[in-house]
Order: C-alpha cells, then structure tokens, then sequence
C-alpha cells in the first residue's frame, strides 16, 4: 500500500541513515587499518598514523607469515578442534536435551535442578586443571575439544526447541516401532536445524578463537592454535612495562615483530571466520529468537 | 497411591542427596597441601638412573625467547662440556615455553604442582619462589651443599649474594641468575640523547643542564612551532625520571644510600615537578605526553620529530643512527640541574667477582627422582669451564683470546653487528636463543664492553665514541643510589602491610603529580599538598617496614 510520507518521516530517515553510515564506518574504519598496515612497508608503519589505504605498498609481511611452517600447521590444528569440537558440542547437547524434553521423564525435574547448580558453581582453574591432568588429558586433541562441551545453557535451549516440536511426532514413531534413538536423529534433528546452526556457529567461532584451553592444558606448539601462534607474534616490548629493568634490558635486544607482520597474522587469522559469517548470518538472526517463543 | 508415591519420591530425593554429597566429597583430596596431592605429571618427572653409566634423564622446562637452541653449536658443546664434567651421559628433554606466555604457565605450573624435574623462574616474584618452596613443592638446595660447591661458593661470595639467595626461613630454593664481573665496571643509565643533526643545524650547543636544555628546547620550539620538541620514548623511561635524577630524588619510595625515604616528599621532586610545569606551559612537551608509550615515542623517532629526549636506553642512539642515516643521535650524561651536584646517572657499580639477582633462576621439583644428581648437573652451570662456553661460546667461532690473555668477541660480532648468525649459534648474550637453562650465567664484561656498540657521547666539551660502559669508567659520574641498596626480600605480611598503607599514598602522589604539572594545581599548595599526602597513610610506618631490614 502506498502512503505519504510526512516530511519528519524524510528526516527521520535521513538521520537514520546518517547514523547507520556512522556506525558502518566505525567498524570498518579498524578492519581498513588493519589490512592497510598488513600492506604496507614497515617504516612507513612505524611512523604511527591512521591508515585506510597501504602505504609504501608490499607483501613481505604475508611472505614472512607463510614462511612460517607453524602457522600452516597451527591452521590445521585449528580447524581440528574447531570442527570436532562443534560436532561433540551438538552430538552431547543433544542427547542431553533429548530426555529432558520428553513430557513424563521421571527424572526431568531433578536432573534439570542437577543441571542448574553447575551453572553457578564452578571448581575454578586450579582444580579443573588438576582434573584435566589426573584424565590424562594434558597436551592431547581431546583437551581442546571435550571439556565443557556441554553448557547447560545450551541444553536448556535446546531443551525448549525440542518442546515445541509437536509429541505426536514422536508418539507415531513410536507406534511405528522407532526407538529412542532413531526418533531422535531421523525425526528431531532434521526438524531442529535452526539451532543446530545457531549452536553450532556459536561453538565454532568460540573454539575457533579459545587460546586460553590452548595456553593451560598443551605444551607442545606442535599442537597450538592458531590463536596462540598469533599471541606470540603480537607480544612485543610495549608489554615489559611491568617487568623489573634487569629483564627489560635482557629483552629488548630481541627482535620485535613488526607491525606490518603482526597484521598480517591478524587478517589471516580472522579472514575463515569472515568469510563464512555473512552466509550463516541469517542463522543467527533466527537463533535470536531460538527459545523464546513455543508452540 | 498417593501415599505409595510421595514415598518413592523420598526415597528418589534421599538416594540422590546421598550421590550428589559423594560426588561433593570425591573432590576433596588430602590438606590443600599441592606437595602432598602431587602426583607425576604428563610433563614433570622422568626416571632418572643413578647408574653413572646410564644416561641421566630429566625434563627441563624453560624460556623460549624466539628460537630453541636444540641441534645449535653452543648448546651441544655445552652438553659435551657437562657430560664430561658429570662422566655420564644426558638425555634432557626440554619443553621450551614461548616467552610470551611463560609467567601465566608457570604460575599454572606451580599452582598446581605440576612441575618438570627442572624448572626456570622467570617474570615472577621472588617472594612466589619461596612460598612454593616452603610448602615444599621445590627441593631446598641448602641441604645438597656438600653436592653443589660451585654455586656455594657463588652465593657466599659476598654477604650481599647470602642475603640475595636465601629465604626469611633461611633456607635456599633456586640456583639463581649470577653475573660474572671479571674488572670493575660501572654503567650509566642515566643518559639522554640529543638530535645533534638538528642542533648544528640551528646552531646550537648540545645542553648538559636542565636550564640548557630548556632553552634548547625553546629555540627549537621557534623553528619548529608544530612540534614538540621534547620527546618520551618508552613508557618505562619517562623523561619525568631524568629530571627527578637531577634533582636527587625518585618518584616514589627509594634507597637514599643511608635510609629508605619516599621521593614525592622531598624539596627536589618539587624542584622537578616546577620545571616539567614550565615545558608543559610552554608547549615543549606534547599535552598527553602521559599516556605516550613506545609506539608514539618510536613514530616520532621515525618521522624525524624527536629531538632532545631526557631519560633513553642508552642503545638507542646507535640503533637510530643506523636504522635512519640522516639522523645523527648523541647521548648526553645525564642533565644537571644548576646549582646541582652531578644528576644521578649511573648504576650497576660493580666489582669484580659474582654478582646475584633474584629475579630469575632454576628449581628442582621436590617430586623429583635423582634429585642429587640433577643438584650436581646443575651445579655444573656455575663451573668457569661451562659458565664460560655459555658467555663467550666458541673460540674462534665467536671469541678470540688476545695477546694479554684476555678474551673478546670477534670483531665481526663487536657492537652486536652479525647478530643473525650469533643466534644461529644459540649464543645466550644473542637474546633470541639460548643455550643452556635460562638463566645463564653472564660475563657482564662481555656484554657491555663487546656486545654493545660504540656510542657517540658528549663529554661536555667533544663528542667522543666509546662504549657507555668504557665511558662510564673514565668519566665522574654519580651512582643512582637505589642500585646500591642491600637487596631485601620483603616477607608476604610485610609486602601486604606496605601495600595496605602506600597503594593509596602513591596514587595520590601520581594524580598530584599531573596536577602540578598542568598547572591545575599551584606550587603555593605545596604544604598542602604536604598535609594531605601524610593524611592518606602513615608513611613514616611504611617506610619503617623497609628501613628495618637495614639493620639485618
């Protein structure tokens, strides 16, 4: 239906629009410096400034990034744990939520409650690493991948998806002599993609960027992510402020990392994560409402 | 039914009561004590033969500073020279730790209590070192006296190691880091650098007191009205620092050379504080020069604006020189104030023999098996033969030994130049690797005579080009009292009790500081501002805590 609109409505717009414009140009303006510095030569870094366009153009610092054979390795390491994690995530969330889901479950309500405590109790770091530890877990692929795959969180929300698929899916499966299981992965699940997706993008943004499990529990480089790897190229001598002089001294006749190479790693790094982002963008914008709206 | 259910219920409740409160318990192992819940971990102990002719075996856990010294030169000689020494072979297995990352790992690591047989301390207090060691978690090293005579000798050296190397409790837990004095040096720190390119050009003498470097820096603003003409470079040396020198005060608490006084009481922080008003009145320093960190005090450097900067690393200058050769630095000693005696500008006065630090070091786990045996290896790294491999490393490959008997690099590698391929050989004094367990003992004579460039340097009168430390000796200098102060270890009380009382204090003193200094507050307010410092906390009591480990 067409409709006048009101000269406020026009300036509304116009304001909006401005604002969006601004808002656009504050998060671009930091990528653009980024990509600007990873091209660019590293005097002309070092001067300082604002970059939105290379200056004294080059690649050498992608060239001096691949050279590096552990950043390549570091990479693999990455979409490892990224992958396995996100499908151990899914797989044990479901089979979690599954049971608690089911109307008549004897042990819903205590399990739930169970559940919950965890949520606000924790052992800490010290404790869960000892764990980790005595499991024999140190330095493994199972340590970046099994430890806290399950959030609650997670299972509440799929719990509460799961409830508002219609029982009588479930109940006709069952005549038809499906058990558990089956209903579960041929019915539920191909019902249930949008949290799935939503769940699983979440998890694999958030295991592609821990470095902290990485840092505690591996202690081979062989093994790092690549968030660790680009933790060590961004450590430079600006972070010795605290450090006494003697140490100070010892270290600043290190080579520190140039710029240029820093942002360089730093856009290698992101760039997997950008690229899928805009195609499962729609997932999240769905996800929003994952939980929050039944029947 | 109803009844039948409400029963069931109950029992369902008091079942899972009971699981959940083992669950609980399960947690729950020993005293807290992380000695006695220790166990071997995945990284820590290794068996380890007494057998001399087996292998001796242990895990070494250390620093990587960029690039491992596995397969290198120096490394594999040093384990020659070791196993010689020891007369059994050695399998060490090092898992080296990304220095970036090593303190976070290490307090990890001691939390936890899961330690390698050998452990290096580096970037935590020593106060954490000894609190592990008193829970037991590290071997007491005083007890293997009678198998560590190289590092006994070390640490009663002088009454200043003795107190550097033991504990409140008495005892020793770590081999420390030890600098190697072969003649007396004294090293100035204290310095300044000067744009000298920039001066000649405007004709103008290079300033050696504050006064003159103000005007200096006037003349400069009159050419250069866009810039500020002095400069902050790094935001560990503030150039707020050089004029504190000058004035014979620091900017917080600090050893006088008699007593422990605290700085921004005095008359000479007020006398620094005046002038760093002036620049800042005057435009001679950028208005948030506060926040300057490296990075801004480096841009300038690189575009060319900085031209008189009052407090640097004293390497700097060269490594300008050479990177930007259209720009000519020279280092200053050091401004004096009028009126003055010379500004505080050196350190490290030291003599010849072995100098300990505290702040880094080796220890042994107490978990750990053959505990004596990896005592007396690493022992060894305070033998002169091994000590010696790691600071100079090779003859003929990095060092030659002239005429009078004495050694020195050779000249490709003097002034740090060729230092690619020192690290090539894992030469500790490189930086980047190094052999050995860090940290490695250090001929300080090496690394300040040989691996440190010449520097250009005015002496008051004439450029001259001489390595800071050769200058150092030959010119009148005035040592910074505080690196002349007995290195006391504060116990964890009194560190807390210190901190309860200076935490506020300090910061008060640091926002009054910025308030003086950009004029929001006038120096009439001086006894004020004396009254409301002394109103924050007792710091005479404060004070106190440090000045009666003087007399220990």
């Amino acid at each position: 239906m067409i409709y006048d609109r009101s000269t406020g409505d026009k300036i509304f717009d116009l304001c909006n629009n401005l604002f969006m414009v601004l808002v656009i140009m504050v998060m671009i303006f930091p990528m653009a410096h980024v990509i600007s510095v990873s091209l660019s030569d590293g005097q002309e870094v070092t001067k300082g400034g604002f970059f939105l366009y290379p200056r004294g153009f080059n690649l050498v610092g992608y060239q001096t990034v691949f050279k590096d054979p552990m950043l390549v390795r570091s990479y693999g390491n990455t979409i490892l744990y990224s992958v396995l994690g996100t499908v151990v995530t899914l797989v044990f969330t479901c089979l979690t939520a599954y049971p608690l889901s089911i109307k008549g479950y004897k042990l819903k309500k205590v399990t739930t409650i169970y559940l919950t405590i965890t949520m606000f109790l924790s052992g800490g770091m010290i404790p869960t690493y000892l764990l980790i530890r005595r499991l024999h877990l140190i330095n493994t692929v199972t340590v970046m991948v099994l430890p806290f795959c399950v959030s609650v969180y997670n299972c509440i929300l799929f719990r509460t998806f799961f409830q508002g698929i219609p029982p009588s899916l479930r109940e006709s499966a069952m005549i038809d002599g499906a058990g558990e299981t089956r209903i579960l992965f041929q019915i539920i699940m191909p019902l249930s993609k949008a949290i799935l997706a939503t769940i699983g993008l979440f998890t694999l943004v958030g295991k592609w960027n821990d470095w902290f499990s990485a840092l505690i529990y591996l202690t081979e480089e062989e093994r790092y992510p690549v968030q660790m790897i680009l933790r060590k190229v961004l450590f430079n001598v600006s972070s010795l402020k605290d450090m006494d002089e003697a140490t100070r001294s010892m270290l600043r006749i290190n080579k520190v990392t140039p710029q240029n190479i820093q942002m360089a790693v730093i856009v290698i790094v992101i760039l997997p994560i950008m690229c899928v982002y805009p195609f499962l963008q729609k997932y999240f914008v769905k996800g929003v409402l994952v939980g929050t709206i039944k029947g | 039914m109803k009844m039948k259910r409400k029963t069931a219920k109950r029992k369902m409740v008091l079942i899972l009561s009971v699981v959940l409160a083992f669950a609980f318990l399960a947690g729950c192992t020993g005293d807290g004590n992380p000695a006695a819940t220790k166990q071997p971990s995945s990284s820590g102990s290794r068996n380890t033969g007494t057998d001399s002719t087996e292998p001796l075996k242990f895990s070494v856990t250390t620093v990587d500073f960029g690039e491992e010294p596995t397969g290198k030169l120096i490394q594999e000689e040093w384990l020659k020279a070791c196993e010689k020494k020891l007369g059994r072979p050695l399998d060490i297995d090092f898992d080296y730790i990304s220095i970036s990352d090593y303190a976070e790992k290490l307090k990890l690591l001691l939390s936890g209590g899961d330690l390698s047989d050998v452990t290096s301390i580096f970037n935590i207090e020593n106060s954490e070192v000894v609190k592990y060691g008193s829970q037991g978690l590290l071997e007491e090293i005083s007890q293997h006296a009678d198998i560590t005579p190289n590092y006994q000798e070390k640490v009663n050296f002088s009454p200043e190691n003795k107190k550097v190397a033991t504990a409140p409790d008495g005892k020793i837990y770590s081999f420390y880091h030890i600098n190697v004095i072969e003649k007396e040096c004294v090293y100035g720190t204290g310095v300044g650098g000067v744009r000298y390119d920039i001066l000649k050009k405007h004709g103008l003498e290079i300033p050696t007191t504050v006064e003159e470097l103000t005007d200096t820096a006037r003349a400069l603003k009159k050419e250069y009205p866009d810039i500020y003409p002095i400069v902050q470079i790094e935001e560990w040396e503030p150039f707020e620092t050089a004029l504190f020198y000058s004035n014979h005060t620091m900017g917080s608490t600090y050893f006088n050379g008699g007593k422990y006084v605290y700085g921004p009481l005095e008359d000479g922080y007020r006398d620094a504080l005046t002038v760093l008003n002036q620049w800042y009145k005057e435009e001679l320093v950028a208005p948030d020069y506060f926040a300057h960190t490296q990075t801004e005090g480096f841009a300038s450097v690189a575009n060319g604006t900085a031209f008189l900067v009052p407090k640097l690393y004293e390497s700097y200058p060269l490594m300008w020189s050479k990177q930007y050769p259209d720009q000519e630095w020279v280092l200053v000693d050091g401004f004096r104030t009028d009126g003055k005696d010379i500004p505080w500008n050196r350190t490290n006065v030291s003599k010849p023999g072995f100098q300990m630090e505290n702040n880094s070091g080796i220890v042994v786990s107490s978990d750990s098996g053959a505990k004596e045996d990896i005592m007396k290896f690493l022992d060894l790294q305070y033998d002169e033969d091994v000590y010696n491999i790691l600071s100079w490393g090779i003859e003929g490959k990095t060092y030659e030994v002239k005429s009078d008997g004495t050694k020195g690099l050779l000249p490709e590698f003097i002034g740090g130049e060729s230092s690619d391929e020192l690290i090539s050989l894992a030469l500790p004094a490189s930086g980047r690797s190094r052999a050995g367990i860090f940290p490695t003992p250090q001929n300080r004579n090496m690394l300040w005579d040989d691996f440190n460039g010449p520097e250009k340097i005015y002496n008051g009168s004439e450029v001259v080009e001489m390595q800071v430390s050769r200058y150092s000796g030959q010119y009148e200098g005035a040592t910074i009292p505080s690196y002349l102060a007995p290195n006391n270890t504060l116990s964890k009380s009194e560190a807390q009790d210190y901190s309860n009382i200076m935490t506020a204090v300090d910061t008060f003193a640091k926002e009054a500081k910025i308030q003086f200094i950009k004029g929001e507050r006038s120096f009439d307010d001086w006894d004020k501002y004396l009254e409301e410092i002394h109103s924050i906390g007792d710091i005479e009591k404060a004070l106190d805590i440090y000045n009666s480990k003087l007399d220990d």
